[in-house]
């Protein structure tokens, strides 16, 4: 492991972290082992996160950080033979363009070993079923800001379980909460990026 | 009793409960006008041309299933977010179908560079710019609401109601971060933290200035302190104490300078910071969006600011008239009868049942 950028990117130093991308990479170390470290480096943010010494600002700079360092570690399609808790399909339900909450989910989730199908915003019914059925995804994770949209992701969940996937779907967003769980029939609630994670994983029962 | 009577008497009361008085009951002042529309109107795309509909749809409303003690706000146009968020706004009947929601559509058209334009030619030089033209001529679009502004707070005082925080003000962290998108404004923080911070400390006297300027026209009893960006549950400790905290107390110190109440219109958590408050002037009022724990908010703030909230939106939109009394009267009995102000969480939301309104103005004007 490379302990000065995992200790780089846990105090979100970019400067010091693509510093350290470089000479891993002249040093001719594997994408992959690159990834590693950033992935450690993100669990160190990600516990800076529970202890509430980071906030949603340093989650955003980790995840760009994050977006960077494996773009000059040779890219995402580089890493084969990378480990991964499951697959999930994102979105944000139909009639809501609001992608920020959505954009910061699929960086964490992707930054912690999950491989996400990000579907972008306004997501209609039939495109969530039709990737569910193609991808087969062990988890759906549907993004909402919006109370009018309750009853679009209510159908989404529907839709998803009427097309026989077994997906566990997650969902998020500013006004959603338990009793929206119930409403929309969804399987959790994530409050924030960094709970998905765990949510995720405790749905998938793997930690 | 005639309108003026209840008008007289819901402002009493409501200015009793900001500063700890005895009175006969918590008051209840709501906020957010799309449900209205809908159930008044049928549509919220007339309010794009019709600068009275928002306004006359919740007169009607309220005159069809109880008045509150007050209002929030007079009317609405949508044009309004895109000067408070510097973002682009996909609008009801323009953009979206006629009875759907504006949404604000955030995009990057504010760069780095702007930081330095601010600094060189000052805030409103650069603002006054930004909204002809990097948001499509906005002051245009907004010149009939502002000129119909009067007859709205006219109309809504005619029916008996006290038109409570009108006009709304925020701080350039937040203008800063709907212009620059939040991705990259966050990003800002870490890289470009030197511009930023000078370019809050060029803004802040002139949105001083303008707060005084708006009331030798038009002196509202309040004014939304608008918080979006800015929660605790965003922003790190060592930003928000520089770059939030100070600019709301200025703002703040200047309203009441004026004889104006500041009311923290906080959305998302605030947990963090709440105890914060206590240096804050005294004669604010702190109303969080229903995910900031207001019941402990209130204890430590007891006679110092007054709370007002939060029923979930979320309640309103999925939950019974029965549930949205329960959680009122909690309100109302754990933290009432001083310093509270029973409202809505953030904004009532557009697909809120009507009936669950009412038992909110209810379950205040029957404890």
């Amino acid at each position: 492991m490379n302990e000065k950028l995992i200790k780089a990117f846990g105090d979100l130093d970019d400067d010091v972290v693509m510093e350290q991308i470089k000479e891993m990479k002249a040093a001719g170390k594997e994408t992959i082992e690159i990834l590693g470290d950033l992935q450690a480096g993100m669990d160190v943010v990600g516990k800076h996160f529970e202890e509430k010494e980071y906030y949603l600002s340093e989650l955003i700079m980790a995840s760009e950080i994050f977006k960077e360092a494996i773009a000059a570690a040779g890219g995402i399609s580089n890493i084969a033979g990378a480990e991964s808790y499951g697959t999930m399909v994102l979105g944000t339900v139909k009639g809501d363009i609001h992608d920020i909450g959505k954009n910061i989910v699929s960086a964490i989730m992707s930054c912690n070993g999950f491989k996400v199908i990000d579907l972008g915003t306004d997501v209609s019914i039939e495109k969530f079923v039709e990737t569910v059925k193609t991808e087969k995804p062990e988890l759906v994770g549907i993004s909402c800001l919006l109370t009018t949209n309750f009853d679009h992701m209510k159908q989404t969940v529907a839709a998803i379980r009427a097309a026989g996937s077994n997906a566990k779907v997650i969902i998020g967003g500013g006004p959603c909460n338990e009793s929206t769980v119930t409403h929309v029939g969804a399987d959790a609630l994530a409050r924030d990026a960094q709970d998905g994670i765990e949510v995720a994983k405790e749905l998938l029962g793997v930690n | 009793m005639t309108n003026q009577e209840r008008y007289d008497a819901a402002l009493k009361r409501i200015l009793g409960a900001v500063h700890f008085e005895e009175i006969d009951r918590v008051p209840v002042v709501l906020g957010g006008l799309s449900a209205h529309m809908l159930h008044a109107g049928g549509s919220l795309a007339p309010m794009m041309t019709d600068p009275m509909y928002a306004t006359d749809c919740m007169i009607k409303t309220y005159e069809e299933i109880g008045l509150p003690d007050g209002v929030q706000h007079a009317g609405f146009s949508s044009y309004l977010l895109s000067a408070l968020w510097l973002s682009k706004v996909k609008h009801p009947g323009i953009e979206l179908p006629a009875d759907e929601l504006w949404q604000v559509d955030e995009k990057e058209l504010m760069q780095v560079e702007d930081y330095k334009d601010i600094i060189d030619n000052g805030f409103y030089n650069w603002y006054n710019r930004y909204l002809v033209e990097r948001l499509d001529n906005l002051p245009e679009k907004l010149v009939s609401f502002y000129q119909s502004f009067g007859k709205m707070i006219e109309n809504v005082s005619a029916a008996g109601m006290v038109p409570f925080s009108p006009l709304i003000f925020t701080v350039p962290f937040e203008y800063f971060c709907g212009g620059r998108t939040m991705v990259k404004f966050s990003r800002d923080l870490y890289k470009h933290l030197d511009l930023v911070k000078e370019a809050c400390a060029v803004a802040l006297p002139e949105l001083q200035q303008n707060l005084r300027d708006t009331f030798k026209g038009y002196k509202p009893i309040a004014i939304w302190l608008g918080a979006w960006r800015t929660a605790s549950e965003f922003v790190g400790p060592k930003f928000w104490e520089t770059l939030v905290f100070p600019y709301y107390k200025a703002l703040a110190e200047t309203a009441l300078a004026e004889g104006v109440i500041p009311v923290f219109h906080l959305d998302s958590c605030w947990d963090r910071d709440v105890e914060r408050f206590l240096d804050m002037p005294k004669g604010c009022v702190f109303s969080p969006d229903s995910t900031t724990d207001m019941f402990r908010a209130k204890k430590i703030l007891d006679g110092h600011m007054a709370v007002m909230g939060d029923v979930p939106p979320a309640l309103l939109s999925l939950g019974t008239p029965g549930e949205v009394k329960d959680y009122c009267y909690r309100i109302i009995d754990e933290l009432g009868p001083k310093g509270v102000i029973l409202a809505q969480g953030c904004d009532i939301p557009a697909n809120a049942k009507i009936e669950n309104i009412q038992a909110m103005i209810e379950a205040a004007t029957s404890r």
